[in-house]
């Protein structure tokens, strides 16, 4: 009887050591992240902007915000930046691990850190080097371009450059990191598959086509909705790229700058709120959907 | 399955959280309840009674070792207040200040929400003059009886802009910029321009043309940009704009605060920006702030419309050009007009947080109310330090400016700054001047026409939030 009981005792202590342990992160993150969130909810519902005097104004924000063009046009430009970028930031990640992963590959350990080193510095320094590499003056491919006898790429005055650039510099970035992941989970998967595979004469691509990518499902998943939610976050690469303004004709406005503009700069808080949970209810719908068509059925 | 679906609701709640944080990111700061902040009428200061107070700006001030604080100052061009630090020590040694260094915008945000929030603010923060009215119903202290001696020391126009409706004066005047006009004399007189002719814009696209063709097009009158570059040197459209309107009299808002630009000013001043690209006189859409220097080194741009500031743009990125520049006020838009133009302007303000405001105060009077100062200030780079007028009298600000060729550059920015008409600013500038720039690039390609645009704008800044 005693004997039964002993064990129970001991998990439920077991239990309060851990929430001990987790205490820290738990208390800032209620206060300050999920206390935020929630606040920011109510903050949603009215049309406080920063001093006294906001008013209870319901859905209104939320009604305001699709009859908002520059919503609706940051919303588009951030899912033209997500199509171009999550597939290449997953797929494309996942094959050149899986290339890395060949025997055949030399060097492998130096190319995986050349891969990775974008990662390395800070998001304001990138984007202040692209904008560098990209001055019509001095920058190289600029220079390389019109030596072509091709136009500069004009990221201040023409209104075409600015998602392609941004989605390069997204990818120039991520890719490296991505491709990590898939390689740390590729390096676990069974070998003898592999091996078997071949000696069943399997060609590159069948092998990489229907083994390696159903083998890695998981880690597809996870980084695209990783990638997914990075891309509808993205402040610091347009920001810098483009400034407040978001480039010509705001051709680089994306729903991360347009919540700063009205947030901090327009001081529209209760309706920088509603942005926010509008993008959020967007992203979750989006990893829905991205997990109820990879499930295995 | 069982387990699929618990993956899936694993996912979906991590992802949520993840999500959300971004929801998390704009709340922060702000108060649990829509009502928020302190919101109660700006607190009067009730120190003001100061033996150094000093309309003049020149007199010999009181050592003054009875007071002892530690300041916090806030704002994003702090060498200019730094450095007057040293002197103010000399009379006031016990009274320090800590200066943090922020952008424009972020400096706003951050007082605007710890004055809301009820903590964390400085004691003293810049403010610019078109975001004033964000602080209105904020707890900033009400300086009137601070100021009142120095009534007759800023033009009028400051004062407007630092008084909140209901009459308080919140901040101390420092700065505005005030437009004028700077040329190369050099280029002015190889093409044959007397810069005295150009007394309307009519004669400045006539100049213009001029000079057009004589250099056989490889010199042109001004850079026509709708995006600023990043060094500051050449304006760009929407300051032009601006100020052609302020000249002629117009308005971004009317008394009540609906948008006024549209109307025959800003028709006018519209229509002149496009009618200088129509004439072929305008560089255009320069890419970079390299690419713009390195035209203005090749003489590809003969003047530059700009806020007194560009003396400093000037100075710092093409400093081997001292002696090639001249500098006139703007031109007017009828014979016999007005010459003078504003934009922008900074004024300093006092938090009812401070834990010293009189300590503050001294600060800000020692730097913004005494003709050294400013002298100082300008030395070292600081804005229109004569548009506190006593400094406009002093030898030092009515003397010629060796890099515009000797001629007195201060002086002619303080004529435009008296000469400007006053120009109303709300609280939906920032927004009214977003959607200016996003609608006049296809204006400037020739697409509509002037009053279109402006109905546009003031339609989208009136729907605005």
């Amino acid at each position: 009887m005693t004997t039964a009981i002993r064990p129970k005792r001991a998990r439920s202590r077991t239990h309060k050591i851990g929430y001990l342990f987790i205490a820290p992160f738990l208390l800032v993150f209620l206060v300050f992240q999920l206390g935020a969130t929630i606040g920011s909810f109510g903050i949603s519902l009215t049309n406080w902007k920063g001093a006294s005097g906001g008013q209870f104004v319901g859905l209104s924000n939320y009604a305001a915000l699709f009859a908002d063009a520059d919503f609706l046009s940051a919303l588009g430009h951030t899912l033209v930046v997500w199509i171009v970028t999550v597939p290449i930031l997953s797929f494309g990640a996942l094959l050149l691990a899986h290339l890395l992963n060949l025997r055949a590959t030399r060097a492998k350990s130096l190319l995986r850190t050349l891969f990775f080193l974008p990662v390395l510095p800070p998001l304001v320094v990138v984007g202040v080097l692209f904008l560098l590499l990209l001055d019509p003056v001095f920058g190289l491919p600029n220079i390389f371009l019109q030596a072509i006898g091709l136009p500069a790429i004009d990221l201040r005055n023409d209104p075409n450059v600015a998602l392609p650039v941004l989605s390069v510099v997204i990818i120039w970035r991520w890719l490296g990191y991505n491709m990590t992941i898939h390689l740390a989970a590729l390096q676990t998967l069974p070998t003898e598959v592999l091996e078997s595979a071949k000696v069943d004469g399997v060609n590159a691509w069948q092998l990489f086509w229907h083994i390696v990518v159903p083998m890695s499902k998981p880690t597809l998943i996870f980084t695209a909705v990783m990638s997914s939610i990075g891309t509808f976050n993205l402040f610091d690469e347009p920001y810098v790229l483009f400034g407040p303004e978001a480039g010509p004709n705001q051709a680089g406005l994306m729903l991360g700058t347009y919540m700063f503009r009205q947030g901090f700069v327009f001081f529209n808080l209760g309706y920088a709120s509603a942005i926010a949970y509008t993008v959020a209810i967007i992203v979750l719908i989006i990893t829905i959907i991205q997990l109820r068509v990879t499930r295995n059925d | 399955m069982k387990n699929a679906t618990q993956r899936t609701t694993t996912a979906v709640a991590v992802a949520s959280v993840l999500a959300l944080g971004l929801a998390g990111c704009v709340g922060q700061g702000g108060p649990n309840t829509a009502s928020g902040g302190d919101g109660s009428a700006q607190v009067p200061a009730e120190f003001c009674a100061s033996q150094n107070a000093d309309p003049t700006g020149v007199a010999d001030l009181v050592k003054d070792e009875s007071i002892t604080a530690d300041l916090k100052f806030w704002g994003w061009y702090n060498i200019v207040p730094q450095a007057v630090l040293d002197d103010f020590h000399e009379i006031y040694p016990n009274i320090n200040v800590e200066f943090t260094d922020f952008n424009t915008s972020d400096t706003h945000t951050k007082l605007a929400t710890s004055l809301a929030g009820g903590s964390g603010a400085p004691d003293m923060s810049m403010v610019q003059d078109r975001d004033a009215p964000r602080f209105y119903d904020l707890p900033l202290l009400d300086l009137s009886e601070c100021l009142a001696p120095y009534k007759d020391t800023f033009p009028e126009f400051k004062w407007d802009k630092i008084t909140t409706p209901a009459g308080n004066q919140q901040a101390v005047p420092w700065e505005a910029d005030a437009g004028v006009l700077v040329y190369r004399t050099d280029l002015f007189d190889e093409y044959g321009i007397d810069p005295s002719s150009i007394e309307t814009w009519d004669d400045y696209i006539a100049a213009g043309e001029k000079i057009d063709e004589a250099s056989g097009g490889k010199t042109k009158m001004l850079m026509s940009l709708p995006i600023a570059n990043d060094n500051g040197i050449a304006g760009h459209v929407m300051s032009d704009f601006n100020m052609m309107l302020n000249e002629q009299g117009g308005q971004y808002f009317n008394e009540d605060g609906e948008p006024a630009l549209a109307s025959p000013e800003g028709e006018r001043a519209l229509d002149l920006i496009r009618e200088f690209r129509e004439a072929g006189i305008t560089l255009n859409d320069v890419a970079s702030g390299q690419a713009e220097k390195v035209a203005f080194e090749n003489d590809e741009v003969a003047t530059i419309l700009q806020q007194a500031s560009v003396s400093f743009g000037l100075k710092g990125s093409l400093a081997d050009m001292s002696g090639k520049w001249g500098v006139m006020p703007l031109p007017a838009f009828d014979e016999g007009g007005t010459r003078g133009a504003i934009r922008g302007g900074t004024s300093l303000a006092i938090p009812a947080q401070s834990t010293n405001p009189e300590a503050a105060w001294k600060f800000l009077e020692f730097w913004l109310l005494r003709v050294d100062s400013r002298w100082t200030n300008y030395e070292t780079g600081g804005l229109v330090e004569n548009l506190f007028l006593p400094a406009a009298e002093d030898p030092r600000f009515t003397a010629g400016d060796d890099y515009f060729g000797g001629q007195p550059f201060l002086q002619i920015v303080i004529d435009s700054a008296r000469e400007a008409p006053q120009f109303n600013e709300n609280i939906k500038t920032n927004q009214l001047e977003s959607s200016f720039k996003q609608n006049v690039r296809d204006f400037l390609a020739g697409e509509g026409d002037s009053s279109s645009l402006l109905e546009t704008v003031a339609n989208e800044t009136k729907q605005a939030q």
